[in-house]
């Protein structure tokens, strides 16, 4: 090995220790930019980079400075307190912060956290509500210019089966964002003292029995109850630049549908649960006219408004209703069916009543009336 | 003295077959049901409200034979059953049971349980409409009879069906004497109560109360406003948390109704022996009584001395089968009071198994109601804000708070 050999092999060598520094160099940098998904399912706000209104959902977050406001989390403790995280907007703060999200405070499980964390949108109001149990809302950085406009945040979150909203006093741990007054959108709408947005508020919801109510804007979140099928609240609205009132309004209406829509669902679960419980109808459904006051209520059965007599509309029907054989029957034909030593309406048992209707279903006079016979036989008549 | 030989007499014939048998037969009243469908438009949607349960304050059961448990399980069936009735005669929109007046629906009745035993039945029930006008107060009595818990009778007709006849057929002869134009009117103003909660910003001035009391419409909405859609909308929607908790109602109802009705009828047998036991024991100590003084005061001094003697051994019966009757009365006073105790028993039975019923539906309907509730009151804030787009105006009027908070409507 010559001079010139061990050169190279030490040029080499360091080449390679460089590019093994530079590597590390990289890797160690990388972290920096690493983006936290958010956790929630919470659909992200459409990002922007717009001033936020004042009365736009975003509380908590304003940012300050050219450091991340309210970011930090505020909440982040349990039971929702999380407010918005402020929006780094390109090198400023955006101070249209995420809104504050509200975390309708319960904690484990209480409808829905409100959202926080769509930062980019710096939306406020929980968008559909989260299973939540976690507190802390992930915060998400975007480098979006400016501020963001408040939205207003989904609504009707759905959370189910809340339990106790312990914090749902929206502790939100941390500080609220102070207001943001910086240009490029306006920050929460915190004022001192007081935490709005971030679940601050709310809460003696045990009593009323719901969870999430999560209300965006951040004022404040009722709290979750026990086993309470929570519904969030929606945000308030923001506006993005650029849309006129007139945009505003259709965007507000269909989100009030789309909340409407939600409502329904979980209306419709509800009515599920109802008719899942069975219910002890004998001698509840008999045929005919009802004796002594002449009545012909049907149990169970709600008359729609508008219902004109005699014809009841059935709109609550139970479900564990039976469907008898004769229901198609007239009151009249029931009565040509049955002979006269048997009375049209009484109490039955179960086989007794099968009898009954055996024999009324029968077209054969000859079998209906040896039906007849083991009913008088079995009733004893 | 003479006469009272053969009185005795007769009265010692009567001791021997002193019972007392009551039979009653059970009250009724045809309910008035609609002969032809009454047009759509004028027809109100009636909310019955969960009956006052009439427990008085400081109950003693024991005093008062009035059981909270089952007054409680009682102040939403009742309901419930005369929900049923009125839906069944046709001059009604929907009917339904709301936990409480924070309501807007067009008629409210309330309703409190005086008495219900099981043989009695006394309620007392009071209906408004939502222009606060009342409407009537009246109270509704009953009684049971030996055919109003038969087996083979129709359960769809209570046991109390004559007081819920006379209630539907009260309301129906006062809505007859309305004219159409006030029916509509209430309509209107059940709306426009509902539009103003919700939206009070919009809707907050449509409607003034007078000094009576009275809600009158200063004026309507334009037929081609959106935000009357978007209402109707959210209104149906009240409807169905209603009708959701009515499903809830129906629940308790069923599964209550087996126990309810054997607790009526046996204490409605048991009340009824005790009141048949005791009147015997006071007649038979009466009777006692009488022959007693009857037998004492006989006069035995006949010229016959056979006649004597059959005088002398009558009284001498007459005097034994007295004080006999007398001590048999007294037996069978303290016999009545073991009906009292089998009430007492029943009752208790009865009201722990009706509790947590009643708790389960009472929970479901916070529950429920609070749902509602909670997305109130983001609906609110979202009709708010679309007002404000729509109109421009500002966002910092402070319109308070809205009239409900916790319940939803019928």
């Amino acid at each position: 090995m010559n001079c010139k050999q061990s050169v190279r092999y030490s040029l080499s060598w360091a080449r390679a220790g460089l590019v093994v520094f530079a590597a590390t160099l990289f890797v160690a940098g990388c972290k920096s930019s690493v983006i936290q998904p958010p956790s929630s399912g919470i659909p992200p706000p459409p990002s922007g980079g717009m001033p936020s209104p004042p009365s736009g959902g975003s509380s908590g977050g304003g940012s300050q400075g050219g450091e991340q406001g309210g970011g930090e989390q505020g909440g982040g403790q349990q039971g929702g307190g999380s407010s918005g995280g402020a929006q780094e907007g390109g090198g400023q703060q955006g101070g249209g912060s995420s809104g504050g999200g509200s975390s309708g405070g319960g904690a484990e499980g209480a409808g829905s956290s409100g959202g926080g964390a769509s930062p980019s949108a710096g939306s406020s109001g929980g968008s559909a509500g989260q299973a939540g149990g976690v507190g802390s809302v992930p915060q998400i950085e975007f480098p979006t210019p400016g501020g963001v406009p408040g939205m207003s945040g989904g609504a009707a979150g759905d959370g189910t089966e809340g339990e106790g909203a312990d914090d749902g006093d929206g502790e939100s741990g941390g500080d609220c964002g102070g207001s943001g007054p910086l240009p490029g959108g306006v920050g929460g709408m915190g004022q001192a003292g007081e935490c709005l947005g971030g679940g601050a508020s709310a809460s003696d919801a045990a009593e009323a029995a719901m969870a999430g109510g999560a209300e965006g804007g951040g004022e404040g979140a009722a709290g979750g109850a026990e086993g309470a099928t929570g519904t969030g609240g929606a945000g308030s609205a923001g506006q993005f630049p650029g849309e006129s009132d007139a945009e505003r309004a259709d965007r507000l209406g269909r989100e009030l549908e789309e909340s409407i829509g939600g409502f329904d669902e979980v209306l419709s679960e509800e009515q599920r649960e109802v008719a899942s419980v069975g219910r002890n109808m004998e001698g509840f459904d008999g045929n005919g006219a009802a004796g002594g006051g002449g009545s012909g209520i049907s149990l169970g059965e709600q008359g729609a408004g508008g219902s004109g007599a005699g014809s009841v509309a059935v709109a609550n029907q139970p479900s564990a209703r039976r469907e008898s054989p004769v229901a198609g029957m007239s009151e009249d034909e029931i009565r040509e069916r049955t002979p006269d030593d048997i009375p049209v309406l009484v109490d039955d048992d179960i086989i007794a009543r099968q009898l009954r209707e055996a024999a009324l279903a029968e077209e054969d006079p000859e079998l209906r009336e040896r039906l007849w016979e083991e009913y008088r036989k079995y009733n004893g008549i | 003295m003479r006469r009272a030989s053969p009185l005795v007499t007769v009265a010692l014939l009567v001791l021997q077959g002193c019972t007392v048998n009551e039979v009653i037969t059970a009250e009724e009243t045809e309910l008035v049901v609609a002969d032809d469908p009454v047009d759509e438009a004028l027809l109100l949607d009636i909310g019955i409200v969960e009956f006052d349960d009439g427990v008085p304050e400081g109950n003693d059961p024991s005093d008062t034979r009035i059981y909270e448990d089952i007054r409680g399980a009682e102040a939403r069936y009742l309901p419930y059953h005369l929900k049923t009735t009125l839906q069944g005669t046709g001059h009604w929109g929907a009917v339904r049971v709301i936990p409480s007046r924070q309501a807007f629906t067009d008629v409210i009745i309330s309703g409190r349980i005086d008495k219900s035993d099981g043989e009695y039945v006394k309620l007392e029930v009071s209906v408004d409409d939502a222009t606060g006008r009342h409407w009537y107060a009246e109270k509704y009595t009953a009684q049971t009879g030996v055919s109003s818990y038969s087996e083979r009778r129709d359960r769809r007709l209570d046991p109390y069906q004559k007081v819920f006849n006379d209630i539907a057929n009260d309301l129906q002869a006062y809505v007859a004497e309305l004219p159409p134009g006030d029916i509509r009117r209430i309509r209107q103003v059940s709306e426009l109560q509902f539009f103003g909660d919700m939206s009070p910003r919009q809707f907050g001035e449509h409607l003034a109360t007078d000094e009576d009391g009275i809600v009158e419409i200063v004026r309507l909405p334009a037929a081609n406003d959106p935000a009357v859609e978007r209402l109707r909308q959210i209104r149906e929607r009240d409807r169905l948390v209603v009708d959701t908790l009515n499903e809830h109602y129906a629940n308790f109802y069923y599964g209550i109704a087996i126990p309810y009705s054997a607790w009526r009828k046996t204490s409605r047998e048991e009340a009824i022996n005790y009141r048949q036991v005791k009147r015997s024991a006071t007649l038979q100590t009466l009777m006692g009584v009488a022959v007693l003084a009857g037998s004492i005061a006989m006069d035995t001094d006949s010229s016959s001395s056979s006649t004597r003697r059959m005088q002398r051994s009558l009284q001498s019966i007459g005097i034994s089968q007295g004080i006999d009757q007398i001590f048999a009365g007294f037996s069978r006073r303290s016999e009545a009071s073991l009906h009292v105790e089998a009430i007492k028993e029943l009752s208790e039975s009865f009201g722990s198994e009706a509790a947590p019923m009643v708790i389960e539906v009472e929970g479901q309907t916070r529950r429920l109601t609070g749902t509602a509730a909670a997305q109130y009151e983001s609906w609110r804030r979202l009709l708010r804000e679309i007002y404000e787009a729509e109109t421009g105006f500002p966002a910092s009027i402070n319109m308070g708070s809205p009239a409900r908070e916790a319940e939803p409507t019928g």
